[in-house]
């Protein structure tokens, strides 16, 4: 087992003191800010998603700010903008909620397309601009978006190409009875968000992040993604495949996720754990599917269950 | 029933050559393979109550002619493995009275689960019903089998071959008037007495257009758009009744029709008399998906005996409109236009309705 991941692996036991009955959700976060995309969220509202994004900035040290969208949040809002001081006569940049390096966006969709604009031109980017000057993001940036479909008439759900920029697009749903009865226990007792130490800090999360680059993707199996992504393209009952963008995400993804695993290459199985995560949102379904009801995660599985995969030695 | 047999045999002639040489070894191995046969039916009845079957089928919907595949999936929660299960799953077309069969046999691992798919192809459209039978488990010796309860119906919807009729509306159906109480979902209008949508304001919106009470709440202007009433001059009626053979070419017609009528900008309903509720039931049509909710709907409401002249019973439901043109398509392939046959389709639907451009006014 590669010796490096295991402070990932105690950070995700830190993460689990605060967030109970999500393993699954929090493995999933951690290998996409390991493989440096985004992470979108919908879900409805009181599930976790706050605690979950404020676990994360405890345990890995990084520096969180939490920006709660509605209608009237303006893009400067979120960039910043320059403000005139009159002490020194001079306009000064005031920071926006984009200069940390985790940023939790509640509730995107409640806001006008600008913003929303904004945001993501500032994700794709890594940079900001106000008034010609262009000042570099915190490294590492991660924003933790999320989206409650119920009661969304009026608001401005993403459309498929603003989804593409993020990693994943997950739910976290409501947790199991058992560990719901756990969770109001230990609110009532004391915040378990208090019990969650710092393992990592921002300098040692970028050089994991520059180890996973190294991790070893095999021709088979980037062969393999590739049949995956050129399925979408001419299935029959999908309109808009993969891009270029969802194979690039599903590569880093599954680097991601082999260390986690401890490997220092990448199998097929890895491929086939994150695919639906990485691409389900990337994907619009044709009206064929709408009107029958097919959904996109049946889609794929079906793409999976019939392409091939390769056979790799294991070590 | 073969291995029974040769269990049967096998013991018999153990017992006989056992007690012909007075052998305790043969007679102890008589009662060896008794008890054995015990145990691994014993084991087969325990597995019963481990196992989990049902219909796996990736995907339910498919074009005719489309490769679908559908079977079995087990899942054998106990510790030892299942050698052999068989499985019968009836494909039935909703549409047609035929049925077909299919046997699919299997092995599963111990704690563990497995796919047994069979491919098929669709090679006419409906909606096809695949209800799991019976379920069969054999022991390790193959000498007992054991049946599984299950009852499963899945749906397999097999979609007709889409393609557009070439029509040309005259001016005088194109331009119809537009007094009506349903209104595009897609496109704004003058309609002042229903609102489109709201949205930010652009050059050349007019003054008067503006929402004030939004923009004062937003930092941009925001103005109305009002909605675009739709008139439907058009209906194309589907006459289900019942005739012998495949009717794919009908389900097909049909659906080219109001697709080619779609795309010449010419809104339109779609009727049919539906069987299951004995009346006329309609579908206004707009939009690509309308076509497969029409496709669903004339699938649910199946083939009808009805007497009745469904243009007259269309009329009669919907006496308060007017209608410019009334279309009817019946499973002779006729294409009627008010009363007289207007095209005789039954030769080569696809090509006559592709190649030839049909006037309607």
């Amino acid at each position: 087992m590669n010796r490096e991941v295991q402070p990932v692996l105690q950070a995700i036991q830190e993460i689990k003191k605060a967030v109970i009955g999500k393993d699954d959700c929090i493995v999933k976060i951690m290998t996409a800010i390991l493989a440096g995309g985004h992470i979108l969220i919908e879900d409805i509202p009181g599930v976790g998603k706050t605690t979950m994004a404020l676990a994360f900035s405890r345990a890995l040290g990084l520096r969180q700010n939490r920006i709660q969208f509605t209608p009237d949040v303006l893009p400067s809002d979120v960039v910043g903008f320059s403000m005139y001081q009159k002490s020194t006569g001079k306009f000064e940049y005031q920071p926006g909620a984009v200069m940390c390096n985790l940023l939790l966006a509640d509730e995107i969709n409640r806001t006008s397309p600008k913003t929303q604009s904004a945001l993501l031109e500032v994700m794709e980017e890594g940079k900001v601009t106000v008034d010609h000057v262009t000042r570099e993001l915190p490294k590492p940036f991660v924003v933790i978006a999320t989206q409650n479909p119920v009661g969304s008439a009026g608001t401005s759900m993403l459309p498929e190409s603003q989804l593409d920029r993020f990693m994943i697009c997950m739910n976290v749903g409501y947790p199991d009875m058992k560990y719901e009865l756990e969770i109001v226990k230990g609110k009532i007792r004391q915040d378990p968000l208090q019990e969650v130490e710092t393992v990592l800090r921002t300098d040692e999360l970028l050089d994991i992040r520059k180890q996973v680059q190294e991790i070893y993707i095999h021709d088979a199996v980037y062969q393999y993604m590739g049949k995956l992504v050129s399925a979408t393209r001419t299935h029959s009952l999908i309109e808009l495949g993969i891009s270029p963008r969802g194979t690039i995400a599903l590569a880093k993804m599954v680097q991601s996720l082999a260390f986690l695993r401890g490997r220092t290459y990448v199998v097929p199985e890895d491929v086939e754990d994150v695919f639906l995560d990485v691409e389900a949102h990337r994907i619009r379904m044709n009206a064929k599917a709408r009107v029958n009801q097919v959904t996109v995660g049946q889609v794929l599985q079906a793409i999976l269950d019939n392409t091939a995969k390769p056979s790799v030695m294991r070590k | 029933m073969k291995g029974k047999l040769l269990y049967l045999l096998l013991l018999a002639a153990t017992v006989f050559w056992g007690l012909l040489y007075y052998s305790s070894a043969l007679i102890s191995l008589a009662v060896l393979e008794v008890l054995a046969a015990a145990v691994s039916w014993t084991v087969m009845r325990f597995q019963i109550s481990k196992i989990k079957v049902r219909i796996c089928m990736p995907l339910s919907v498919t074009e005719k002619g489309e490769r679908m595949e559908a079977g079995l999936e087990l899942e054998n929660n106990s510790r030892i493995p299942l050698v052999r299960a068989e499985s019968q799953i009836r494909l039935k077309n909703l549409f047609y009275p035929e049925t077909e069969t299919i046997r699919l046999t299997g092995a599963v691992d111990a704690k563990s689960r497995v796919r047994i798919l069979k491919g098929f192809v669709g090679e006419h459209c409906g909606p096809v019903e695949l209800e799991l039978g019976q379920v069969w488990v054999w022991d390790f010796l193959r000498i007992f089998k054991g049946r599984v309860k299950v009852t499963q119906k899945e749906r397999w919807v097999i979609l007709p071959r889409m393609y557009q009729a070439m029509i040309r509306p005259d001016e005088k159906i194109r331009n119809s008037p537009d007094d009506s109480e349903e209104y595009d979902k897609t496109r704004p209008g003058d309609d002042v007495s229903e609102i489109f949508q709201l949205r930010e304001y652009r050059p050349g919106d007019r003054i008067q257009s503006v929402h004030w009470k939004r923009s004062a709440a937003r930092e941009d202007l925001i103005v109305r758009e009002y909605s675009l009433p739709v008139a439907r001059p058009v209906a194309l009626l589907l006459d289900l009744r019942w005739k012998e053979g495949y009717l794919d070419d009908f389900l097909e017609a049909g659906l080219a029709i109001s697709r080619g009528l779609m795309e010449a900008g010419c809104p339109h309903y779609v009727a049919w008399m539906d069987a299951a509720k004995e009346d006329v039931s309609r579908l206004s049509m707009e939009t690509e998906e309308d076509l497969y909710t029409l496709t669903e709907m004339l699938y649910r409401a199946g083939w009808n005996t009805s007497t009745g002249n469904l243009q007259q019973l269309y009329a009669e439901k919907y006496r308060g409109e007017s209608l410019l043109c009334c279309l009817r398509l019946d499973t002779d392939l006729c294409l009627w236009k008010d009363q007289e046959l207007w095209r005789d389709l039954s030769e080569n639907p696809k090509v006559i309705l592709e190649s030839g451009e049909l006037l309607l006014g």
